[in-house]
């Protein structure tokens, strides 16, 4: 009967992942939270609810799923750390950076690219990015333009997020139903 | 202060084993099967436990990743009416409780160490921690149950071994009861040849109870032996008296008859004496008248018979006396010699005739060898002769026909000599007495009864018998007497 045999050794390797995700998910609204820090997790956290097996070049198990981050140093860098080290359904996680430049349809990242302040983004960008199979995450009221499957948003100062589901068709995304049920369905 | 009565009965005994066998045995397996059932239940509330915790962390998962405890309440909620589980909580890594179902369960219960609690995980970190409150109602339900179940099977192993122990106890009461009634009916009636029998009650006796009855009835064998003893002493004894008083009462027979006899013998001989001179006398002066007649020529034809009258009976007198002399004399000294047979008996007759004559009586002896010779004492067997002849003379002296018949015969080398008189027999229920010494139904003073039993003594000293033969038709005794002295 082991109720409650906790593992130390867990304990001390994930000691400050743990810690740093409790504060992410749990801590008082009141207190004042880094946006970049919940950012990245919440769009680490989505990318776990995705079937990724399902796509293309995505069968083999050590296939790594790239997320990419459009202009935005800062959110790189903290996804980054988030992100080192971490398996999801066993594909390593690699964090990349995209230029505008290069926008390219064909070669984006297989999995995410988020787009963070998307209203400052230049109306190529939206074009560029349709029919390129990937799991698109915006931020912000005003983004619909992008055709993002998922987009965050504020609600009395929770961060929420909305799914476009006609939109993950299109991609070809299938959503975990735990997903679905805590999302915004447009 | 009253003390309790204990039933000290053999059924008390063994019902009070048989009680506390059973309570402990039920007992144990009671515990054995609750605690067992305890374990079982446990097991299953164990794997409950991990299906319910194990989906409800799945659907905890997505929620608690995007900090939507709203949701996660939600998903708690599936536990309402769960059958085990009457709630569970939710806690972060710092142990705060982040949700709970349901929402009314007190802040301030504190959590149990033994409710079931799982880690949440997500791709292997631990994201929070599941505790689930089981429903203590169940648990004691169980109890209950078992309680109940237990209490049922207490009950009916109770009354198995009611049963038991009385079935038990009529086999042994059987058995028992059997050894009891022996003894009872032994002190009743002393009788010691009763045994105790096998119990056929029960098929099988119970060993330590056969072996009391087998002990017993080998007691009852030994006291009955010994008492088969003591009478066979007892009887000996008996037997031994019996024996000593007829030797006595022979002894005094004997001296009796000795003393008679020498009294009549000393009587008889200077009577004999007293006679035999004036029979002389009588005798000698007979003859010479005799003779001096003889040579007269003058004699009357009639005196000459006369006077040999009177010498035939001198002769006879003197005849008398001398065989009065012989059988008032005790003969059982004499040696044995070998005497004709019709000597002695002439002597017998020639005592007896007068008073034959005197009373009418008809002696007659059937004709016999006048050659046989007895090897005897010749004065005994004339005495047993001259009792018979008297007896029977005294026994018919009033009857109308008057009759004494002498027989005597050879058979075998032996003299068979019957004397019969007109009597009708002896009755037969004093036919035993007859022999008796002393019995007599003659008036006192003249018979003394001891005639027959000393008769018979003489004749069975002489290796012959003396018998009353029962089968003819009137008085008759018979003697048989060897030849030759055995
Ligand atoms: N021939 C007989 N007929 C009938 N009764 C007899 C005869 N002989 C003997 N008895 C009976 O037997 C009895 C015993 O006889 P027993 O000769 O022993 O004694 P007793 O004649 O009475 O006396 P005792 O001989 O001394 O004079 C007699 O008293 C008589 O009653
Ligand atoms: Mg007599």
């Amino acid at each position: 009967m082991k109720f409650k045999k906790l593992k130390l050794e867990r304990i001390v390797g994930y000691g400050s992942i743990l810690l740093l995700l409790s504060l992410l998910a749990f801590a008082d609204t009141s207190e004042p939270v880094d946006e970049k820090l919940l950012l990245s997790a919440f769009t680490f956290n989505v990318t776990k609810f995705v079937s990724w097996n399902q796509r293309e070049g995505m069968k083999k198990s050590d296939a790594v799923i790239h997320i990419g981050v459009f202009q935005n140093p800062a959110l790189l860098s903290t996804l980054q750390k988030i992100t080192s080290g971490k398996l999801i359904d066993a594909h390593p996680v690699a964090v990349v950076s995209i230029e505008t430049k290069a926008l390219n349809p064909a070669s984006m990242p297989e999995a995410v690219v988020l787009i963070p302040e998307s209203g400052n983004l230049s109306k190529e960008v939206p074009k560029k990015l349709r029919g390129c199979k990937c799991l698109l995450i915006t931020n912000g009221e005003s983004t619909d333009q992008f055709g993002s499957v998922i987009n965050f948003y504020s609600e009395d100062s929770h961060l929420r997020f909305t799914i476009d589901m006609e939109q993950a068709k299109i991609e070809g995304l299938e959503l975990s139903s735990q997903l679905l049920k805590l999302g915004k369905i447009l | 202060m009253t003390k309790m009565k204990k039933d000290i009965s053999l059924q008390g005994e063994i019902r009070r084993g048989q009680f506390i066998v059973t309570i402990t045995v039920l007992l144990t397996c009671g515990f054995a099967l609750v605690f067992s059932n305890w374990l079982i239940s446990i097991r299953s509330a164990n794997r409950t436990a991990q299906a319910t915790a194990s989906i409800l962390s799945r659907n905890l998962v997505a929620p608690l990743l995007f900090r939507d405890l709203k949701e996660a309440q939600k998903t708690l909620s599936s536990l309402e009416d769960h059958p085990s589980f009457r709630g569970c909580l939710v806690l972060d890594l710092s142990n705060n409780i982040i949700a709970k179902f349901p929402d009314a369960l007190p802040p301030t219960e504190t959590i149990q160490k033994n409710w079931p609690e799982y880690d949440i995980q997500d791709h292997g970190e631990r994201l929070a921690r599941l505790i689930l409150i089981p429903r203590r109602e169940i648990l004691a339900q169980d109890v209950l149950q078992y309680a109940v179940v237990i209490l049922a099977v207490l009950l009916i192993a109770y009354f198995i071994s009611l049963f038991a122990s009385r079935a038990t106890k009529d086999k042994i009461d059987g058995q028992i009861k059997n050894i009891l009634q022996t003894t009872r009916a032994i002190r009743q009636q002393s009788n010691y040849t009763l045994r105790v029998q096998s119990a056929t009650l029960h098929r099988e006796n119970i060993a330590e109870i056969q072996a009391l009855a087998n002990d017993f009835n080998g007691m009852l064998a030994t006291i009955e032996t010994r008492d088969r003893e003591i009478a066979g002493m007892n009887s000996g004894l008996e037997a031994i008296v019996e024996q000593r008083t007829a030797e006595l009462r022979e002894a005094q027979v004997s001296l009796v008859q000795s003393s008679r006899l020498s009294a009549l013998g000393e009587m008889s001989a200077s009577l004999a004496h007293e006679i035999n001179n004036p029979l002389a006398i009588i005798d000698g002066k007979a003859r010479m008248i005799k003779k001096s007649l003889q040579s007269m020529s003058a004699c009357p034809a009639d005196v000459i018979p006369g006077i040999e009258r009177i010498e035939s009976m001198a002769d006879r007198i003197a005849k008398i006396i001398r065989g009065l002399r012989t059988m008032s004399r005790d003969g059982s000294g004499d040696p044995f010699e070998k005497v004709k047979l019709q000597s002695i008996l002439n002597d017998a007759l020639d005592l007896s005739s007068a008073k034959m004559k005197t009373r009418g009586i008809e002696v007659e002896v059937e004709p016999f060898d006048s050659e046989i010779m007895l090897d005897c004492r010749a004065t005994q067997i004339g005495q047993v002769l001259l009792n018979l002849l008297n007896n029977a003379g005294d026994a018919i002296e009033k009857l109308s026909e008057k009759w004494v018949k002498v027989g005597i015969q050879l058979a075998d080398a032996r003299v068979v000599i019957a004397i019969t008189d007109s009597g009708p027999g002896i009755p037969e229920e004093i036919r035993a007495k007859l022999m008796q010494p002393f019995f007599t139904t003659k008036a006192v003073g003249k018979g003394t009864g001891l005639g027959l039993s000393i008769s018979r003594k003489i004749v069975e000293a002489h290796g012959g018998t003396f018998e009353i033969d029962a089968s003819a038709k009137n008085t008759r005794f018979v003697i048989k007497l060897p030849l030759q002295r055995v």
